[in-house]
């Protein structure tokens, strides 16, 4: 399998690396793992007064589709309301990067980050969520809120 | 079962049709674990999982087949495919817990997607830190340590995984905690690759 030029050039020069203050009320952070991979992301977003998500940064440790998602994600949200970030989807991801099926995942992961930061921005600031935290579909969804998975997934 | 050749009366466990000794394809549904005459379950002891696919091996090694019928030389790579596919899923103690929780229902891959486990993924994310640092110092005493403390934790989570096995009758619960301790073994063999790079890389499931 071989990587596309732009996975490649997020690979090598990601952009946005690095950690935003946790405890600052205007500071989202999302941090999701990949368990069929072992992959862990934590992407932070610190938004402005007028909804505007001012900077982002990610800390990914996995593959490089991985790093390449999150990457681009933290490009893409900056300078966008926190209801157009929410907007974007892993297929958008997939395609600008060029993913291959195998690494689809890696999108899903980025936007599941993306989506677990802005729930936990909206959570601090007493916003009612647009999207719940945990995005996992169907009976697992059930499964949590009995606390079966707590203990790891 | 009737063989495929003589007609005669076939039992499923029979590699060889008992009348005419002629190889006998595997039973519809058969799964690895028959694939080497093993029953369905988790514990199995490693030295006769090795005896069984040496033998099996011998049994159905295409050399052996090389002037019998057409049939019966497919049938013999057919079944060593299968073998080696069996052996190679059922030798790994966390692979032959994914494979039995896929045939359980519980397909891990599917089951599990995006972990939002904050407190394993935040102790997740320190290691990776630590370990990055570690590599980039070449610091090869952390290295060694944190090679070892997962390797600790991956030695628990197949103790724990064998105990949920190990019940009577393992319910959803027991599965899905199985299901969860496979997800947390991952990382924790992504750490020893990248911590000790003499280590073999992770394996697919």
């Amino acid at each position: 399998m071989s990587y596309s030029n732009k996975v490649i050039d997020h690979y090598e020069n990601p952009r946005n690396v690095g950690s935003l203050d946790k405890s600052d009320a205007d500071v989202g952070t999302g941090l999701v793992g990949a368990p069929a991979c072992g992959d862990v992301m934590k992407l932070q977003i610190k938004v402005n007064e007028q909804g505007v998500i001012e900077d982002a940064k990610f800390k990914t440790f996995g593959c490089g589709s991985a790093i390449a998602s999150s990457s681009l994600v933290t490009e893409w949200v900056k300078g966008r309301t926190v209801e157009e970030a929410l907007a974007i989807k892993n297929t958008d991801v997939a395609q600008e990067l060029n993913l291959p099926p195998v690494k689809i995942h890696c999108s899903v992961l980025a936007e599941d980050a993306i989506k677990a930061a802005i729930a936990d921005y909206q959570k601090k600031r007493g916003l009612a969520p647009t999207v719940k935290a945990d995005t996992v579909k169907g009976d697992r969804q059930a499964l949590v809120s009995k606390g079966v998975l707590k203990a790891g997934l | 079962m009737n063989c495929w050749s003589c007609q005669k009366a076939v039992g499923p466990e029979d590699v060889f049709c008992p009348a005419c000794r002629v190889l006998q394809p595997e039973p519809p549904g058969a799964d690895l674990f028959s694939a080497l005459g093993l029953s369905r379950g988790y514990d199995i002891d490693p030295d006769d999982l090795e005896a069984r696919f040496r033998a099996r091996s011998r049994q159905l090694h295409p050399d052996r087949f090389a002037r019998a019928s057409a049939r019966e030389r497919r049938l013999s790579l057919e079944r060593t495919t299968r073998l080696n596919d069996a052996y190679r899923t059922l030798k790994d103690v966390r692979r032959r817990a994914a494979y039995l929780l896929k045939l359980l229902g519980k397909d891990p891959v599917v089951e599990a997607r995006t972990l939002h486990d904050p407190e394993f993924l935040e102790e997740q994310l320190e290691l990776r830190e630590m370990l990055a640092l570690a590599r980039e110092k070449s610091d090869q005493r952390t290295l060694a340590l944190i090679a070892t403390g997962a390797r600790d934790r991956l030695a628990a989570i197949d103790e724990e995984v064998a105990r949920l096995f190990a019940e009577a009758d393992p319910g959803e619960e027991a599965l899905l905690s199985i299901v969860s301790a496979l997800a947390r073994s991952r990382y924790f063999e992504n750490v020893v690759a990248e911590a000790d790079p003499t280590a073999p890389p992770a394996q697919p499931r």
